[in-house]
């Protein structure tokens, strides 16, 4: 296949660099998904609920940090939300954990530290952690603007 | 005119063992958990599984926005969308691509590589990662447990966060290592 003029790379080298590429960061996705299963076999639901405490400020942090450890689809951070709700845990703590799953990954951050670089997966989550704590305070305090 | 390798083709392949490392960590774990718990290993293995079968397709997308942006982008584009000059637009694409994005964040780690190789700025790359905790599909999920103004409200603190965290990266100055 011939090169296009504008020195752009063939067709099947494109996509045969885009295959090599993949390929190289295979071994750290193969990781995560062992990793993830692991997690949704011996993390359950009731065993999150039970590490709350009843204070605001120290559920919001555990809630964010309960939430950056664990992996998996987002459905499942609502259900087990819904879970925390039932069980009297406070709406801070719910949200931060909900935000914080999506947001912050710690399961993946040694493919996150190896594919995008250590400091740039290091500081990403990190923000990403604080953010997950100011973002239910904020939502919180909107809706009681709102009310 | 020399032959472009695309974005590969700058350089060799990093070599990086990490990534062995971190898989063979992992191997260890399942060995030593069978020894106590090989029933919850069988099932952590058939968890692991069903989602590799799951997440098949979307590697397979990936591979091809991979090829696609090879092929056919070239740096100038990428810096002109999302690179340094790109401004508010460069932002809020990276937010809406982020939003419409599916699948879980790892697999879209590779193609952000590609991309800032290509000239996309870090904090583009960090409001991408971000807004895909706004999960379209799954709002009415949200909205049964949370409630819709909770859910609205929560929604919208998502993405100023997401910009709150591209725009923090940037000042700080962390970028996304180029291949070498």
């Amino acid at each position: 296949m011939k090169s296009p003029a504008d020195g752009r790379p063939t067709l099947a080298r494109a996509f045969g660099n885009a295959v090599k590429s993949f390929a190289s960061m295979l071994p750290q996705l193969v990781g995560v998904i062992l990793l993830i299963g692991l997690f949704q076999t011996f993390v359950t639901g009731d065993m999150v609920a039970s590490v709350f405490s009843g204070s605001i400020p120290k559920d919001t942090i555990l809630g964010a940090f309960i939430g950056s450890i664990s992996a998996g689809n987002p459905v499942t951070s609502y259900i087990i939300g819904g879970e925390l709700i039932d069980k009297n845990v406070n709406i801070f703590a719910v949200t931060a954990f909900i935000v914080a799953w999506v947001t912050v990954g710690i399961i993946q951050l040694p493919a996150e530290a190896s594919i995008l670089g250590k400091r740039f997966a290091f500081f990403r989550n990190m923000i990403g952690f604080l953010l997950a704590i100011a973002v239910p305070l904020a939502t919180v305090m909107t809706m009681e603007l709102l009310q | 005119m020399k032959k472009n390798d695309g974005i590969q083709g700058k350089g060799k392949q990093e070599k990086g063992r990490g990534g062995y490392y971190f898989l063979g960590f992992v191997l260890v774990a399942y060995i030593v958990i069978f020894f106590f718990k090989p029933d919850e290993i069988q099932q952590s293995l058939m968890k692991s599984g069903l989602l590799g079968a799951r997440l098949l397709p979307a590697f397979c997308v990936v591979i091809l926005f991979m090829g696609i942006v090879n092929y056919l982008v070239t740096p100038k584009a990428v810096s002109k969308f999302v690179g340094q000059g790109s401004g508010l637009k460069g932002w809020l694409l990276a937010l809406a691509t982020g939003i419409l994005s599916h699948g879980p964040v790892y697999i879209w780690f590779p193609f952000l590589n590609e991309l800032s190789n290509q000239g996309m700025t870090s904090g583009r790359a960090a409001v991408f990662l971000y807004s895909r905790a706004i999960k379209i599909p799954l709002l009415p999920v949200m909205v049964y447990y949370l409630g819709l103004v909770f859910t609205i409200v929560l929604q919208c603190w998502l993405i100023v966060a997401s910009l709150i965290q591209g725009k923090l990266i940037e000042k700080l100055g962390i970028s996304i290592p180029l291949k070498k």
